[in-house]
C-alpha cells in the first residue's frame, strides 16, 4: 500500500512535470536555437538540487517523492537530450560538443546551487 | 486538448514506471561504485525515442506526443542524472563521477542513435 502511495505520488507529480515541459517545448519551438531543453534540464536540476537540499534533514514524505522523482524527473529529460544532440550532430560536431558540455556543467552547477540553498549541514557530505 | 492529455497521460506513465524500474535495479544491481539504476533507464529510454520516433518534427498524432513528449520524456531524466553526479562528487569521487557522466551521455546519445539507424 506504502508502495502503490509513492507510485501514484511519482506518476502524478511526473504528469505535471511532462506537461510543463510541453508548454516550455512549444514556447521555445521557434526559437533561433532549439533550447528549451537545455533550459528544462538546466532549471529542473536546480529544482531538485533544492528539493533535496530541503528535504536532506527531513523525513522523505510523499511530498517529497512527488516533488523529486515525480515533477523534477518527469520535467527533465535524457531522450530528448540525446535525440538534440543527434540533431547537432548532423549540422556540426562543435554545435553538438557546446550543447553537450553546456547541458552537463550548467545542470551540475544548477544542481549544487540549488543544493546549498537550503542544505542546513553546509560542508557536511550527506 | 487530445495533445495535453496525452503528455498528462503519458508522463504519469513514464514517472510511475520509472520509479518502480529504479527501485527494483537497487535491488538487483551492485550499489556503491556509478549509479546504475538511472543509467540503464536513460539507456533504454533515449534507446527507445530513437526507435519510436526519429524525427522531431512529426509532432501530428497524439500517440507520438504521448509516447515521446509524454512517456519517453519523463521515463528518462536529467536532474537525477545531475544529482547523482554531484552526490559523486561531494564523496570526493571524481573518477567515478567521470566514468558516470562519460558513459551516460555518450551512451545514451549512442543508444538514440541505435535505435535510429535500424532504419536506415
Amino acid at each position: 500500500m506504502e508502495f502503490l502511495k509513492s507510485v501514484l505520488a511519482v506518476g502524478f507529480g511526473g504528469a505535471a512535470g511532462a506537461l510543463l515541459r510541453y508548454c516550455v517545448i512549444l514556447a521555445t519551438a521557434h526559437s533561433f536555437l532549439p533550447l528549451g531543453t537545455l533550459l528544462i534540464n538546466i532549471v529542473g536540476s536546480f529544482l531538485l538540487g533544492t528539493i533535496n537540499g530541503y528535504f536532506a534533514s527531513k523525513k522523505k514524505s510523499l511530498v517529497f517523492l512527488t516533488l523529486g522523482s515525480g515533477f523534477c524527473g518527469g520535467f527533465t529529460t535524457m531522450s530528448t537530450f540525446s535525440q538534440e544532440s543527434v540533431i547537432f550532430l548532423q549540422t556540426s560536431v562543435l554545435y553538438a560538443g557546446v550543447y553537450m558540455g553546456a547541458s552537463v556543467s550548467l545542470s551540475l552547477l544548477a544542481g549544487f546551487l540549488g543544493l546549498g540553498l537550503f542544505n542546513e549541514r553546509r560542508g557536511e557530505w550527506r | 486538448m487530445n495533445h495535453v492529455l496525452s503528455v498528462f497521460i503519458g508522463g504519469f506513465f513514464g514517472s510511475a514506471t520509472r520509479y518502480v524500474l529504479q527501485m527494483i535495479f537497487n535491488r538487483l544491481l551492485p550499489s556503491g561504485s556509478i549509479p546504475f539504476s538511472i543509467l540503464l533507464i536513460n539507456l533504454v529510454g533515449s534507446f527507445g525515442l530513437g526507435i519510436a520516433f526519429p524525427q522531431k518534427e512529426a509532432w501530428d498524432s497524439s500517440v507520438q506526443v504521448f509516447l515521446t513528449i509524454g512517456f519517453l520524456g519523463a521515463f528518462t531524466t536529467f536532474s537525477t542524472f545531475s544529482m547523482e553526479t554531484i552526490e559523486l562528487i561531494r564523496k570526493y569521487r571524481y573518477i567515478d563521477s567521470l566514468i558516470y557522466i562519460t558513459v551516460s551521455i555518450l551512451g545514451c546519445i549512442g543508444a538514440f542513435l541505435s535505435g535510429y539507424l535500424i532504419y536506415v
